[in-house]
């Protein structure tokens, strides 16, 4: 121990002077034309061949130990590369401006030079760059970056349509995402079929599945980590599209240039589409995003960020004494103020102070009123959680071989899992009202250190995260080590392994049945004890055709427990009491598989391969009589086939293919007769499997330059091929009425065939979708 | 015109969910036998006298009802064997070979059944009959409410007091006077706006306002222990249209059941299970559910109960528009 101690010291003073000897440069890197920070851009120092990706922040700090002057080239896709000679010794800030813009050949280019999935080392991560995902076919005409990212290995839609993540077998509340840094709680409008973000207002999007990184936290399977647009700094921008289902509305601006600016984002539906087709339901939604940046000095930056968005739906009935109304309700609203200083080359800090709200409201309400009778009820479940939150991280660059990350988050639950109201007033009778108080408080402290270390072969992130978490008298505490290695086992082949312990607080119970959102979020507690999971991933990487192409195996074994679920049969509505009366605690999870992953990120035509060989079970002690069964979204085989190709300057055509194995149901194998009513028997659960999904989408999207701006119209068509593929299933019954000549009256009915049903949701549906831009 | 062309072709395209029937191959199982029988001691007017039905499970699309009519059938009294029932073919149930007033089941006394047939896993299963809780007052106020399709309903309150010290499940339901127990008929539909029963997971929310309500409003005495209380249900009495509409002169009888915790689940999930299998695409599909059983090998319930009826005289009454 003590000879290890002393080795460490040595290394660590070692490295010291390696840093007093080196130079470190530091800063920004932004797109010339915006002054957008750009994410994920390449600082590439030739002499020494080292190079660093700029953060979530677009920062970056480079250390070089170089003892002639240094030669730096930063490139990011669709960027003219810039080329910068710094003389030595000099450490400084320098943030750099690309221009956009650029024909695809320079793309190729630029792209044999950025990191590739062979020197970047993370496991398990999908990035997919913003112009990609805005061309690719899509439903109602519009835009989703998770359905883009639904298209990737490892990634369940959970359904026809849905904008659901549920990643290597994890649930959705399993999913960290991150808008800003900042949680957001439920991420879909429309009944699920497509997700809050606002294309037009997102500047990048990464998916972590695997290898987490030790900053992240408080979920266990994925996090989606979404960064708004900060606002133009140069001039006015105005962006807009009108689709079938819905419109919207950027604005980005410079309020003093260079200095101050803001964008500001609106989407709402236009149609009421289910009015339209007399349904007599009323649905909205809306979403709206805005963000202040402010630079107020080389090394300091402030940005407030702000969401809001609610969906609505509503069915009434109304005759000339009564009056039946019920709505649902359901909505986030998010806040942000941030704060980035850079303290020097080394060191830069991110303070974050947030708010995160997402509510759900089921209402019904009845209203009679004749001469004699008078009769009013009112009944209404209330769920939400309010998260306040305080985060501060660290990056600090040591020298060429080390940089460390680390922070602390403090954040306050308000829970409120089932608050119930219910009333009632009949004449003549006496009044009821009745209300059920569900609100309970927690703190969740957590503190993290992670590690980067670069020995040229070999990269190592290592870290740990410590959390805990109080609520009443009760506390939790959770220590969660981390480990990505990455091995260059030739110059364009790497292996790679990652281990993750994750822990989460927070539980979700959702009805699995299809229709309308009902997400309840419940707190860790006394009886319920926090969710957590391991992870281990193993895989290879390849970069082959001059980096044009990146192929990536990854095979993953994920355990999961104390996971809740509703109890079968048990619901909230009507509810007046506990929500852990409702619930079986204490599941336990095992998810295992292998993804394949080939891209092709450069030239006119771009697009991927994706396809995942998977398991995932569940097991709780009073489910399926305590043996493990399916997850009802474990998908044996899913492939995904994308395609863009840039047909001319102004044209392109994008094409995608999905397959998966059916999801498993639970369908009855045997009937018998109460009382003349058909018992089914279920003979274990998720045994059975739906049939095969498969279907095709295309897109072609024109633009065109005017001398106001550029206009693209969007043409998709969504199930080319019109498969019908399963949404649910259902048996049912059809009786024949046998009239009976006496008086014509029905006197009974023959009891028909028992037979399975299929319902689908979408046949093909073409959609288009007009967008401009000045 | 081009504008209601195009709202036409985007209301066509939308939402164009189809069904189809669809054929999976399920694999034909090994039947079990289902045997239902509830017991109860001798009490007048109307004894009920011990039946069990038998039959046997079918494949999921076999229509028939395949009634086991030569099964042997033992009934146990304190493990001590005490009948061998024979199937009445008019009735297609078992009975007691010997259907005396001294061989009906006694309170605390437990029964057990044993049902024997070639082919099939031998069934058994047994009870403890429960004590009995008195209706202690009832009242019935005819016209309470007319509902939206001019249905007028009436209100029925009765007081009963749970004995302590034990959890007690109860059961209750309304028939009219023509009810006898081996034709299950004229039981009313019953709804309640009492806590006591809205807060069983099994009872349609108000929200599923389009579900039938139950026939059988099943409760345990969790929020009354020991207490006495009052419970109001609604039915809709006979009534007529016409010129004059009226509710008919009737007769109701109230059954207030003790039940065992296996009667209990049985019914309770059977009636979840019942709803489950409602189409409820907008408020989302719950899990499927099994109907409970205290069968071993088999499916159904053997289970004991004990009761107090009474019955009212309602008279009929002019209904004012």
């Amino acid at each position: 121990m003590k000879k290890i101690i002393i080795y460490l010291i040595t290394l660590l003073n070692g490295m010291g002077l390696l840093a007093q000897n080196s130079t470190t440069i530091s800063g920004f890197v932004y797109d010339k034309a915006t002054g957008e920070v750009l994410i994920g851009a390449t600082i590439y120092e030739h002499t020494t061949k080292s190079g660093v990706i700029t953060n979530e922040y677009g920062f970056y700090s480079i250390t070089t130990s170089s003892k002639d002057s240094l030669l730096l080239k930063i490139s990011f896709s669709g960027y003219k590369p810039l080329q910068v000679k710094i003389p030595k010794g000099i450490n400084k800030q320098m943030d750099f401006k690309l221009i956009p813009g650029i024909d695809l050949e320079e793309i190729t280019i630029i792209a044999k030079k950025e990191k590739t999935i062979v020197e970047r080392n993370e496991v398990g991560v999908v990035r997919l760059p913003m112009k990609d995902i805005k061309t690719l076919p899509n439903l109602f005409g519009e835009v989703d970056i998770i359905k883009a990212y639904q298209l990737t290995p490892g990634v369940q839609s959970g359904g026809e349509a849905k904008s659901n993540l549920y990643v290597r077998g994890g649930s959705p509340d399993q999913n960290l995402i991150l808008l800003d840094d900042v949680p957001l709680y439920y991420v879909a409008h429309f009944g699920g079929f497509f997700s809050v973000f606002n294309a037009d207002a997102i500047n990048d999007v990464k998916l972590v599945k695997g290898g987490f990184p030790a900053r992240y936290g408080s979920r266990l399977s994925s996090v989606l980590d979404i960064r708004m647009k900060e606002g133009s700094m140069q001039q006015l921008q105005v962006q807009g599209t009108a689709g079938l289902l819905s419109s919207k509305l950027s604005i980005e601006a410079p309020i003093i240039k260079d200095k101050l600016s803001f964008i500001f984002s609106g989407r709402k539906n236009i149609l009421p589409i289910f009015k339209l087709i007399g349904t007599g339901l009323g649905y909205h939604f809306y979403d709206l995003n805005a963000k202040l940046n402010y630079r107020i000095s080389p090394k300091d930056k402030l940005f407030l960020s702000f969401y809001m968005g609610d969906d609505i739906l509503l069915t009434s009935q109304k005759s000339t004494v009564t009056k039946h109304k019920t709505s649902v309700k359901w909505g986030n609203t998010l806040f942000a103020f941030r704060w980035n200083h850079i303290y020097n080359n080394r060191l830069f800090s991110n303070l974050t102070f947030s708010n995160t709200y997402y509510r759900y409201k089921n209402t019904f309400k009845y209203d009679l009123e004749t001469d004699d009778v008078s009769k009013n009820v009112y009944n209404s479940v209330l769920t939400k959680i309010n998260d306040l939150s305080l985060k501060l991280d660290f990056l600090y660059t040591l020298n060429a071989l080390i940089d460390f990350k680390f922070g602390v988050n403090t954040i306050r639950h308000t829970f409120t899992p089932n608050d119930e109201e219910y009333s009632l007033s009949f004449t003549n009778t006496p009044d009821i009202h009745e209300q059920y108080s569900s609100i309970s408080y927690a703190i969740e402290n957590a503190v993290y250190l992670e590690n980067n270390l670069n020995f040229g072969k070999i990269n190592i992130n290592a870290g740990a995260r410590y959390s805990s978490y109080y609520i009443d008298d009760v506390n939790y505490h959770s220590f969660e080590p981390r480990i990505v290695l990455n091995y260059k086992l030739m110059k364009n082949i790497a292996l790679k392994y990652s281990f993750s312990k994750m822990n989460q607080y927070v539980h979700l119970l959702a009805y699995s049945g299809v229709g309308v959102p009902s997400d309840y979020w419940m707190p860790t507690n006394k009886n319920i004890k926090p969710e957590n999971s391991t992870q281990h991933t193993f895989g290879i990487a390849n970069t082959f055709w001059d980096n044009r192409y990146e192929l990536s195996i990854e095979a993953y074994h994920k355990t999961l427990s104390h996971l809740i679920t509703f109890i079968p049969g048990k619901s909230f509505l009507g509810n007046l009491d506990s929500w852990e009366n409702l619930v079986q605690p204490n599941g336990k999870g095992t998810n295992y598989g292998v993804e394949l992953f080939l891209q092709k990120k450069t030239g006119k035509t771009t697009g991927w391969v994706g396809a995942t060989l998977s398991k995932a079970e569940r097991k709780f002690e009073h489910i399926n009589q305590g043996k493990p069964y399916a997850f009802k979204y474990d998908r044996l085989l899913d492939i995904s086939i994308v395609v863009n190709h840039h047909l001319k300057k102004n044209v392109s055509l994008s094409a995608t293919w999905t397959y998966g194995t059916g999801y498993p149901m639970t369908i009855a194998t045997e009937v018998y007769h109460i009382n003349n009513d058909d018992i089914l028997v279920y003979e274990g659960k998720n045994t059975f499997k739906m049939r095969d999904y498969h279907r095709l989408d295309i897109s072609a999207n024109f633009s065109k330059k005017n001398h106001w701006g550029e206009r693209t119209i969007s043409i998709s068509i969504f199930n080319l091929y019109n498969r019908k593929n399963p949404y649910f299933y259902y048996y049912d019954r059809i009786s024949d009425g046998i009239a009976v000549s006496n008086g014509g009256h029905v006197f009974s009915a023959a009891r028909g065939d028992l037979k399975l049903y299929q319902k689908s949701l979408f046949s093909i549906f073409p959609s288009i979708s007009y967008s401009f831009k000045f | 015109m081009i504008k209601k062309v195009f709202i036409l072709l985007i209301v066509s395209f939308y939402l164009l969910s189809c069904i189809k029937e669809i054929s999976v191959d399920i694999p034909k199982k090994k039947p079990k036998l289902v045997a239902y029988s509830t017991i109860v001691p001798f009490t007048t007017p109307y004894p009920k006298p011990l039946s069990l039905k038998l039959e046997s499970t079918a494949h999921i699309f076999d229509t028939t009802t395949y009634f086991i009519k030569d099964a042997q059938v033992l009934y146990f009294e304190n493990d001590i064997i005490k009948d061998t029932l024979e199937f009445v073919d008019s009735l297609k149930m078992y009975k007691m070979r010997y259907d005396t007033n001294d061989n009906y089941p006694v309170e605390g006394n437990r029964y057990a059944i044993k049902v024997i047939k070639e082919g099939f896993e031998t069934i058994t299963a047994s009870t403890i009959i429960p004590p009995k809780v008195e209706i202690e007052d009832t009242n019935v106020t005819s016209i309470a409410y007319i509902d939206d399709d001019g249905m007028v309903y009436s209100e029925l309150s009765l007081t009963f007091t749970d004995p302590s010290n034990e959890i007690n499940y109860y059961e209750l339901m309304v028939s009219d006077f023509t009810y006898d127990y081996n034709n299950l008929i004229d039981f009313y539909e019953l709804s309640t706006y009492d806590n006591l029963i809205t807060s069983e997971s099994y009872y349609p929310s108000l929200i599923r306002f389009y579900l039938d309500k139950p026939k059988y409003l099943l409760f345990n005495d969790q929020s009354i222990n020991g207490e006495t209380h009052t419970l109001n249900v609604y039915y809709a009495p006979p009534q007529t249209e016409g010129k004059q509409r009226r509710i008919s002169d009737h007769n109701i009888r109230i059954h207030l059941r003790t039940v065992t915790e296996d009667y209990y689940k049985f019914k309770t999930t059977m009636i979840q299970h019942l709803y489950g299998n409602t189409e409820d695409v907008l408020y989302g599909m719950g899990e499927p559910l099994n109907v409970y059983s205290n069968i071993e090998n088999g499916y159904g319930l053997f289970a004991g109960f004990n009761h107090h009826i009474v019955t009212l005289h309602i008279p009929g009454q002019i209904i004012n528009e």
